[in-house]
Parts: C-alpha cells; structure tokens; sequence
C-alpha cells in the first residue's frame, strides 16, 4: 500500500470533507507542526498507458483525474498541490517528511496563502488551412492519429511571429491591480501567461476582452483558476 | 462559442480539457519530493520526454513542410 499525496494546507483550515481523491478513494491526511498533508492510498502505481492514453479517452487518464482532486481542493482552502507521481510508503515516512521540513512548507504557506494563479493560452491568429505532412496518411495507429492531429492544430499557429514582451505588458498593464507576478511560456501550442494574483480571483469576461482588443491578431484562452502551480518553487528532501 | 471568436472560455470539466496544458501542470510543476523514502512512477520523466520529444518532432515536422511548399 502506497500514499499518493495531493497537497499542504495550514492544520487550522477545515478540511473539506466532500473531495474524494482519484478513482474515488477517501482522503486522508496527516497532521503534524500545524501542518496537514492530505493523501489517498493505492495498490499500485499507474502505469504509462494510464498517463498518457488521454488522446484515446480522457476520462481514464490519470493525470486529469488527479488534477480534478486538487482543483477540488483549491476550491476549498489555501493549498500547496504537489507535483504528480507523488508517493510515499507510509503515515510514518509522510510525518518524517514534514517533520524535517517544517519550516520550507510554513514558508511557502506563507508566501502563497491568498494567492491563486490564472493561465491564458495565447496564439496566433491564422486561417490559413495547414498541409498534409508528407508521411502522415499512411497509417490509423493511434500514434499517427495523434500526431495528426497535433500536427493541425499547430498549422494554424505561427510560433515565430508572437511578440512576447508585447503581450506579457498588455496583461501586465492591464490587470496589476491583482496580479504580483507573471510567467510566460513559450511552447509549441502557443505563449502561456500564467499570473499570480494577490487573491482567489478571476479575471472578469470584460477585463478579458479588452486584453483581446489589445492583442489584436491573436487568440485569447482562458485556461482557469489554479493553485499558484508555477510560482511554487518547494523541492523537500529526506 | 464559435470559432471566430477571439476569446475563449475553459472549462476543465469538460471534455474540451486542453491535455497537454494539465499534463504541464501536474507532471512539471508543485511540490517535489526526493529521497530514499519516495518512490515515484519509475518511468514518469520517461513517459514526459516522451511526448516533450513527440511534440517536437511535430514542430519539426511542420517545419519541414512549410520549408517544402512550392512558393
């Protein structure tokens, strides 16, 4: 039997006893230094197929379940979520770890307590209709399908032509008054803002359509409300 | 929302979940562990390589494509 951690939270906050962690296992947690850590346990770990067989059924995957559990926790108190594939071999082995460190997790408590994260995904727009790559047509694997499927969805972006500065200050400038930091991401779907608000808050439909009219040519998505996930920098050791 | 509409709305209780935005998320971000005591899923990095490298090659590919188109 393993424990599969989910995330940290200050012992004084209630704990949400609705969540159910993935394939609805209860969750339970350990309570030490004024620290809670809240886990479900597992038989076995996922295998490969299970991470990544998504593209065939996302239902199955168990990165989206696990995701599902932390938003559910996020929705509910202040947490520090841990990065998936996080196990642990007992109630012992998880006091031991936040036993030893203690002061790491206060700090990033702390840090992060009434902060929360908004991600936007932003592309280019273009209509041009993408070619066939040479090659793809050939086969129906599931790998082939997938990679088609990437492939047109990346045919109607132009990586190159995105003005990063440019969009980072139009978000910068408009939302500061909530936001305490931005990170932005360069990736082959498109450029990821991901902002640090002071607070659990959302950007209104109105504050996002005039960042769209300042970006015109390109395509605005709103990906949601997380936990501060790419600003928490908390490697623990044992 | 239509297609010509520049922004779009989320909803990650949809089916329209952006897959590669949460596999991101919970595989390359949050709390980390190491130690003696921790086991993780033994191909974890494996399997995300795997698809960093799949994604590139995509890249690649489209690149070679829009090298390869008649002007």
């Amino acid at each position: 039997m393993k424990l599969l951690l989910y995330c940290f939270s200050r012992q004084g906050e209630s704990t949400p006893q609705s969540i159910l962690g993935i394939d609805g296992k209860p969750v339970n947690a350990v309570r030490l230094n004024g620290i809670q850590c809240f886990y479900s346990t597992a038989e076995r770990y996922p295998t490969p197929e299970e991470i990544i067989s998504a593209t065939a059924a996302i239902e199955e995957n168990v990165a989206i379940k696990y995701h599902r559990v932390i938003i559910s926790f996020h929705k509910a108190l202040p947490i520090l979520p841990f990065r998936y594939g996080s196990f642990i071999s007992s109630e012992e082995a998880l006091s031991s770890l936040i036993d030893q460190n203690t002061n790491q997790i206060f700090q990033a408590l702390n840090q992060f307590e009434f902060t929360s994260e908004n991600s936007f995904l932003v592309t280019a727009k273009n209509v041009a209709e993408p070619q066939t790559p040479k090659g793809l047509l050939k086969s129906d694997s599931p790998g082939v399908s997938y990679l088609r499927d990437k492939y047109k969805k990346l045919g109607v972006q132009q990586p190159n032509e995105y003005k990063t500065r440019e969009i980072e200050s139009v978000f910068g400038s408009l939302l500061r008054e909530n936001v305490i930091d931005i990170k932005v991401e360069s990736q082959s779907e498109g450029i990821k803002i991901h902002l640090l608000n002071r607070k659990k808050w959302s950007p209104s439909a109105v504050e996002i359509e005039k960042i769209a009219q300042q970006l015109e040519g390109y395509h605005i998505r709103y990906l949601g409300d997380f936990p501060p996930y790419h600003f928490i920098k908390l490697n623990l050791t044992v | 929302m239509d297609d010509n509409t520049s922004l779009e709305q989320f909803d990650p209780d949809k089916e329209k979940v952006l897959l590669s935005d949460v596999l991101d998320r919970v595989l390359n971000t949050g709390v980390t562990i190491s130690g003696d005591i921790t086991i993780g899923i033994a191909d974890e990095d494996l399997i995300y390589c795997s698809l960093r490298l799949m994604l590139t090659s995509v890249d690649k590919l489209r690149e070679e494509n829009l090298n390869d188109s008649p002007e």
